[in-house]
Parts: C-alpha cells; sequence; structure tokens
C-alpha cells in the first residue's frame, strides 16, 4: 500500500496520530511532487525556475518550496482558442484522461481540470470520508442537493458531491435534486424531503439556495420539521447572498424554517481546484483531511507561511490527483485557527476563509482587473 | 482624549501625524471648534510606523466645520481677486517645490508608510507634482460660478486632493475634503497653506472617516444628502462613497465625477526605429512606473504597430529593460497585503502561461523579486492589467483598429498616450472623438495638469 492509500484507508483517518498523518502525508505529497515533476513538462520547466526538484524536498518544512499553481492558471488554459491548452496541464497521458471537470464560473470564466479514473476515484473516497468522519453522514440518511443533477451539470460542487454521497449512502434514492432545469421549485423541494422515508435527512447546498427555500418555508407557513441529527451543510456562494443576508442571519433563518439547530448548520470551504471540500465540525472548525497539506501563505513571500491565526493566501496540495498538479495557489485569503488538535477531538489543522483578496483598486484611481471587465461585460 | 487644535510645529519630530485638518478658530468672529477628540490608528511598512490621528467625528462637529467653512469664504475669500489667490496659491507651490520645506519633508517622511510609494518614487511625484502645477498656474484664468462649498473625494494618491484645492479657491469655494485613514498628505498639503496665508487656510478642511461604515452613516446622510446647488461634489475614481453620494444627494445636486479609471498607450510603426525607440520606450516606461500604476492616467496596455523596423514583440523587450531601469532608479512601492496577494497570483499565472507558450513575459525584478512585468501577447483584445507595474503590449497592424479594440471600455478610458506622426494621431483622435478620452503624447500622460481639471463649465 502507498502512504496516500494508508491515509484514505485509515478507519479514523481524523483521529489519527498527528505525528504519523503529518509522516503519511508528507511522503504522499513527496511522491505525488516527484510524479508530477517527472511527467509535466510545463510544471517541471516551472519548478526549474524557481530552482526546486524533488531532490530538495526531504523534509515537513521544505513542502513550502513546491512551486504552486494559481487557479487562475487554469482558467486561462480553459478560455484559450486552443482546445489543447487545457492538456499542457495534464500529467497524465491524453488517452488516460477520462472527463474534464469545470468549476461553475460564477465570475464568468469556468475553469476545467482534465481528470484520469485514479484521481477521480480517490476524490471521490476522500469527500465520502470527509462527510462520513467531519459531518457525520451515515449511509441510510437522505441527503437533498440544492442543485441541479449531475446529469445536468458538469461543476465540481454537484459532480464532486454527489460521487461523495454514492460511496457513502446505499441507495440512489436517498439523494434528491432540488434544482430540474434550471429551476428551483420550492413546493416541489419541501415535498420531496417530506416524502422520503429515509432518516434523517440533510440538505447540501450553496446560501442563496438555502435562502430561497427558508423564505418560501416562513412566508408561506410551510412546515418541514426534519430530524434529530439533520444537518443543512452549506458550501460556496456567499457573494451571491452579499448585501441581502449575513451569515449569523442566514443560519437564524434555516434554523426557523427547518428547525435545524445551529450546530448542525455547517460550512463548506469548496476547494473547486481540486474538487475537494473541506468541512466544519459542530464546534464550526473547518477541518483539513489529514491526506491534504492546506497552509495560508504570506503573501509578500509564498515560501513563507503566514502564522497561526494571520491572514494569508490559502494554498492547498493534493496527492490525492495525479493526472495534474494539485499543488494550489488561490486568490483567497484565510487563517489557520488550529496547527494539530480541535476540542472536538479532532486532529490536524483547521482552517478559515476570510475574503478575496482584493487590494488592488483601494490605493489609488485606476480602475483595474475586476471593474475594468465589468465595465466590459457591460458594454459588451 | 480631548485635545485643542495645536499648529503643525508640534508633529514636525513626532512619530504621530493627523489625517484630518481642521482649521483653527480661537478667532473673535464666530464660533468655531476648538476641543474634539481623536483617536490614534498605527500604520507600519517596510519604510517606518506611523500612528495616524482619527477625530471622533460627530454630526455637530461636522456642522461646526461646514459653518466655519463657509463664514471664512465669506469673510476671506469671497473679497480676493483672482490674482491674489493665484498668487497665494502659486507661493504655495514654490513652497512645495523646495525639498526643505518642512511640509515636504513630512510628507517625503510620511507618503512611504501611508500610501506605499517608495522614497524615491514619492520625491519624483512631488517633484514632477510642483513643478508642472507651478508651470499651468502661470496660465490659468480663474473663473468663479457660485459654487461656494466643494466636497472632494480624491484616492489615496497625491495629486487630486492638490488639484481640487486650487481650483476650488480659484473658483472662491472652501473646500472640505474627505480623507482616508491611509491619507496624511491631504492634511499635509492643507496644513501648508497655513505658511502662506493663514486666512486661506481657514477656507480648507480635510476629514477622515471610512466611506460606507455603519457608524458614519449619520455624517454621510448629513454631508451627502443635505447639500445645496451652491455645493459641489468632486469624485475621483469608482468607490462606495461615490455611490454613496449618488444614492443619498438631493436631485440636482453637483456632482462632478472623475471616474475614468482606464488608460492605454498606441505606438506608430515610424516611431519604432533605431533612432527613436529609446525616446519611445523610455517615456512608455515612465507612464507605466510613476504612481506604481495606480493612477487613472497610468497605461494598462500598449498597442504597437507592426511593420516598423522594431517589432511589437522587440518593443515588449526594451520597454521590460527600461522599466527595469526605473525599477533600479525607482523602486516600486510597497504593496498591502491583499495586493500582494493578488499579485503574486497574477506573476506565477503568467509564469505559467509563459512556459506553455501561450504569452511572453519580461520579469522586472528588485532583489530577486519579481516588482514588475511586461507581458507580449499577439491577440489584440483589450485586457486590463493588475497595476503595480505590469503592463501587456500587443500588436496591431494600423493605428485605425485601436478605436473599435477599446470601444466596449470607452466609458471608463482616461487617457490614451501616444506616439504617433501628426496624420496618424489626427486619425486616432478622429476615431475616438465620441469617446471623450484624452489623447496626450506619451512623455505628458502622467504629468496631471490643473487647466484639464477644470471643475465647472
Amino acid at each position: 500500500m502507498t502512504d496516500m492509500d494508508l491515509l484514505l484507508e485509515h478507519p479514523n483517518p481524523f483521529r489519527m496520530d498527528v505525528n504519523k498523518m503529518q509522516e503519511l502525508r508528507f511522503r504522499a505529497i513527496q511522491d505525488a511532487f516527484k510524479h508530477h515533476y517527472s511527467n509535466n513538462e510545463v510544471y517541471r520547466k516551472f519548478c526549474e525556475k524557481y530552482n526546486v526538484a524533488p531532490e530538495d524536498i526531504k523534509s515537513n518544512e521544505d513542502l513550502l518550496y513546491i512551486p504552486l499553481l494559481p487557479s487562475d492558471f487554469f482558467k486561462e488554459l480553459s478560455i484559450s482558442q486552443d482546445p489543447e491548452d487545457i492538456t499542457k496541464v495534464a500529467s497524465v497521458p491524453k488517452e488516460q484522461i477520462l472527463t474534464y471537470f469545470t468549476t461553475s464560473g460564477t465570475t464568468g470564466k469556468p475553469s476545467k481540470y482534465p481528470f484520469d479514473r485514479q484521481s477521480l476515484e480517490r476524490v471521490n473516497k476522500s469527500n465520502t470520508s470527509i462527510f462520513y468522519n467531519v459531518t457525520g453522514l451515515r449511509e441510510d440518511d437522505y441527503v437533498l442537493m440544492l442543485s441541479p443533477s449531475p446529469e445536468e451539470s458538469k461543476t465540481g460542487l454537484v459532480q464532486g458531491m454527489y460521487r461523495a454521497l454514492k460511496g457513502l449512502l446505499k441507495n440512489d434514492e436517498q439523494i434528491g435534486f432540488a434544482i430540474k432545469g434550471g429551476v428551483l421549485d420550492e413546493k416541489l423541494v419541501t415535498d420531496m424531503i417530506s416524502s422520503t422515508s429515509y432518516r434523517p435527512r440533510h440538505f447540501y447546498g450553496p446560501p442563496f439556495i438555502y435562502k430561497s427555500l427558508a423564505d418560501y418555508i416562513l412566508q408561506t407557513g410551510t412546515k418541514v420539521k426534519l430530524d434529530k441529527g439533520s444537518k443543512a451543510l452549506i458550501t460556496g456562494g456567499w457573494k451571491r447572498v452579499e448585501g441581502e443576508i449575513n451569515r449569523n442571519e442566514l443560519y437564524e433563518r434555516i434554523e426557523k424554517a427547518f428547525e435545524i439547530p445551529k450546530v448542525d448548520i455547517r460550512d463548506g470551504l469548496g476547494l473547486t481546484d481540486i474538487f475537494s471540500i473541506i468541512m466544519e465540525c459542530e464546534l464550526h472548525h473547518k477541518h483539513v483531511p489529514p491526506w491534504m497539506h492546506v497552509t495560508t501563505r504570506d503573501p509578500k513571500d509564498l515560501r513563507k507561511e503566514a502564522e497561526l491565526g494571520e491572514p494569508g493566501l490559502i494554498s492547498f496540495m493534493s496527492p490525492l490527483i495525479e493526472s495534474y498538479p494539485a499543488f494550489i495557489i488561490t486568490g483567497d485569503m484565510g487563517k489557520k485557527t488550529h496547527e494539530e488538535k480541535c476540542a472536538c477531538g479532532m486532529n490536524g489543522p483547521t482552517i478559515e476563509y476570510l475574503r478575496r483578496a482584493d487590494g488592488l483598486a483601494a490605493r489609488g484611481c485606476a480602475i483595474v482587473l475586476d471593474a475594468a471587465i465589468k465595465a466590459m461585460r457591460t458594454t459588451t | 482624549m480631548v485635545i485643542n487644535i495645536s499648529g503643525i510645529a508640534s508633529y514636525e519630530k513626532s512619530d504621530i501625524f493627523p489625517a484630518y485638518y481642521f482649521p483653527e478658530t480661537s478667532g473673535i468672529y464666530f464660533p468655531g471648534i476648538s476641543m474634539f477628540e481623536v483617536t490614534t490608528r498605527t500604520v507600519k511598512n517596510q519604510y517606518g510606523k506611523l500612528g495616524v490621528e482619527i477625530p471622533k467625528l460627530n454630526k455637530g462637529l461636522i456642522e461646526d466645520i461646514l459653518d466655519h467653512l463657509n463664514s471664512s469664504r465669506e469673510m476671506y475669500l469671497k473679497g480676493k481677486s483672482s490674482s491674489e489667490i493665484l498668487n497665494i496659491i502659486y507661493k504655495n507651490m514654490e513652497l512645495w517645490s523646495d525639498s526643505s520645506y518642512t511640509y515636504r519633508k513630512k510628507a517625503e517622511e510620511l507618503i512611504p508608510i501611508t500610501m506605499g510609494f517608495s522614497p524615491q518614487m514619492t520625491r519624483r511625484i512631488l517633484d514632477e507634482m510642483t513643478g508642472g502645477f507651478k508651470r499651468d498656474l502661470s496660465k490659468i484664468t480663474a473663473k468663479e460660478n457660485g459654487i461656494e462649498q466643494i466636497f472632494c473625494i480624491p484616492p489615496s494618491v497625491p495629486g487630486p486632493q492638490v488639484l481640487t484645492i486650487i481650483r476650488g479657491l480659484l473658483n472662491k469655494s472652501s473646500v472640505f475634503c474627505k480623507s482616508s485613514f491611509d491619507d496624511v498628505f491631504s492634511s499635509l498639503y492643507a496644513r501648508s497653506y497655513l505658511d502662506v496665508d493663514e486666512r486661506v487656510a481657514k477656507c480648507i478642511s480635510v476629514v477622515p472617516w471610512e466611506g460606507g461604515k455603519p457608524e458614519y452613516q449619520e455624517i454621510e446622510n448629513f454631508i451627502y444628502g443635505e447639500r445645496s446647488k451652491k455645493d459641489a461634489f468632486v469624485i475621483f475614481g469608482r468607490s462606495k462613497t461615490e455611490e454613496a453620494i449618488k444614492q443619498k444627494a438631493k436631485p440636482g445636486t453637483n456632482i462632478v465625477s472623475f471616474t475614468r479609471g482606464i488608460s492605454l498607450g498606441v505606438i506608430g510603426k515610424e516611431m519604432l526605429t533605431k533612432d527613436k525607440i529609446d525616446y519611445v520606450a523610455v517615456h512608455a516606461a515612465n507612464a507605466v512606473c510613476m504612481y506604481d500604476q495606480r493612477d487613472c492616467f497610468s497605461p494598462q496596455l500598449y498597442y504597437v504597430e507592426r511593420g516598423g523596423e522594431i517589432s511589437p514583440s522587440e518593443f515588449s523587450e526594451i520597454l521590460a529593460e527600461k522599466m527595469q531601469n526605473l525599477e533600479n532608479e525607482i523602486p516600486r512601492g510597497e504593496l498591502t497585503l491583499d495586493a500582494s496577494a493578488t499579485i503574486a497570483e497574477l506573476m506565477s499565472t503568467y509564469q505559467l502561461l509563459s512556459l506553455t507558450g501561450n504569452l511572453r513575459l519580461h520579469e522586472i525584478l528588485n532583489n530577486g523579486s519579481l516588482t514588475g512585468a511586461v507581458i507580449y501577447k499577439e491577440d489584440q483584445k483589450f485586457e486590463p492589467s493588475s497595476s503595480y507595474r505590469v503592463i501587456r503590449v500587443k500588436p496591431i497592424n494600423d493605428v485605425s483598429e485601436v478605436p473599435g479594440l477599446v470601444e466596449s471600455i470607452s466609458d471608463s478610458l482616461h487617457t490614451v498616450g501616444v506616439a504617433l506622426s501628426e496624420e496618424k494621431k489626427n486619425k486616432l483622435t478622429e476615431g475616438m472623438k465620441n469617446f471623450g478620452v484624452k489623447i496626450s503624447p506619451i512623455n505628458a500622460m502622467y504629468q496631471p495638469s490643473i487647466l484639464e481639471y477644470e471643475l465647472f463649465n
């Protein structure tokens, strides 16, 4: 068994010994780095530019030297006129690529990521483990995804969660989808959740759909009483409700509409570039799975990690994926809230998302990037 | 802490400086603003540390300030002739041209800490600004239009507040300048009028607060929502403040918006010869690097004509050399944490895209760190830059293509800097006649002019 498999197959991965966890993770990432360095010409050249080779990665601290690919790089290749461009990021032969997943592209430019079979299976297994171990979902539960079905959407949010649930739940009928043909029918949703016999029943989806559903339930006086242990799992999309409702207000509305206590309303941090999610425990701390290396980097020197509790750029390394280097630097600011142990009993670091880094326009009168792109969109 | 308003001298050697300026009002003519509370906020970066004093605002204090500005205007400014006012402004600008002048020295010390420009860039900005403004003052003709009080909302760079105060005084208007917590320059500049005419200095106030925050709602409702036709807002850049003003202002309120913030350059093949290239590239580099490309007149892209002795791709390389020289001479300043984050992500993206062959990247370095870049891409689509000395170069076949390429952003276009023959310049001007854009020689695009900032027609 590889170190990666030892981690992924561990019966209680979030509670394994911290030192053992670090040791296995380090070796898994070291192997993954060797693989991408050897099989991906573009990535190797990028590493050479920074004078880093596999033999330089000898300890956990050295992981900070592994060059990271920015999320935007995938975006730029995905929108390129040349469809072959996206294959330049692959670390496996073209014929091994099974599918391309996309991000939701809420900013107008969806990104594509190539997946081979093994990477896909590992990612699914990882997500299943996260929902089982961190959020406590079990095989007899019912999950209503507040999204289209995987046939209607290729986004990571839908595909990733669906595949994770398939690995966890006994039957297909334990998964429902709230959006059909692009339409959210609130009445149908409340009927679906009331008619299933599986217990407990959970929701999974973005904040704006929760808001819409909760508003419908509260306005119409529809009675939706869920079960002990029912959870509202939230993923992404906070930007869409910005200015309309804040986190506390949404939690209160969900609590009131679905009678789900706040302890069971769990937010997730979607790592869209690697089709993974980091979920909250009952203490609302987002737990990094043992096989991932998540750091917050000093934006002024990406080879340095921000201090515990201090803001930095969220970066993650996932050895689960062989089809492209899943060593990513995001444009999001976050902070680590624990390094080794959370009061909930689980081990490993926890992380908190702070905001999208947006410091360019603030210190002058030039219109840059986002504002200009918006200006271009409104006129084209 | 409750303090009495004190003179500037007490701050000369202090590591604290006020981001506000309310003129001293202990005169006998009218009740003034004598006591108010301040808090101190620490800002620090590689250039130093400063305690920025921020006043605790309330509606009563703002009313006092506005009353005071009105009275001062009536008593001191209204009766002065245009040439007297011009003389005062000129004297003030002469003081600022002198690098040993107290306020100038203080500005050179504090701008790097608060606004993040390098000390070399700060000196260059102040030199260019004072030199240019002095030249402009010799040509200016003052006009009055009945506006009594101007509310200025400048961005956090030196220049726009100076332009507005000068234009305001020439118009015989008092000026209320809303500054931010990272801008002590506005306060410094306003205070410097104490050295030329204490009474005129009473016609200016600088008041910092964080626009849009709930704790300032009452004040914003009052300032933005209760103005008369004798007042006017002058807004620079697009911000929450601009949105708030437009939302709260009464219908018919005078609002002058300088919200166009995208500039670009166009270089003709006739300028891409061995004897001209140095001149063109040096000025093109200057335009990018001045103000660390944070200003509305900073180019974000150069369209370069094919068919010259030097190709567009070669031009991008020469431009990078000149930008590297400027980096050694006037280094890029310090980025905020968020700007560093965004730039780091962008630079890695460009590096990777150069490895995939999607673009050519020329890096500008300082002690091994990336401090800027020239990105050459073959396509012609207009793409904005990230600021902080990152410029794109794209080839065109003929200048006549440019209007069509930027039509979609014509409402946001500020300046088009050109290195073109007269004939081509005229052709471009004609093509952009409906865009409301300034066409400037490339060597002048980074020099703001008072003459161009006519606030009111």
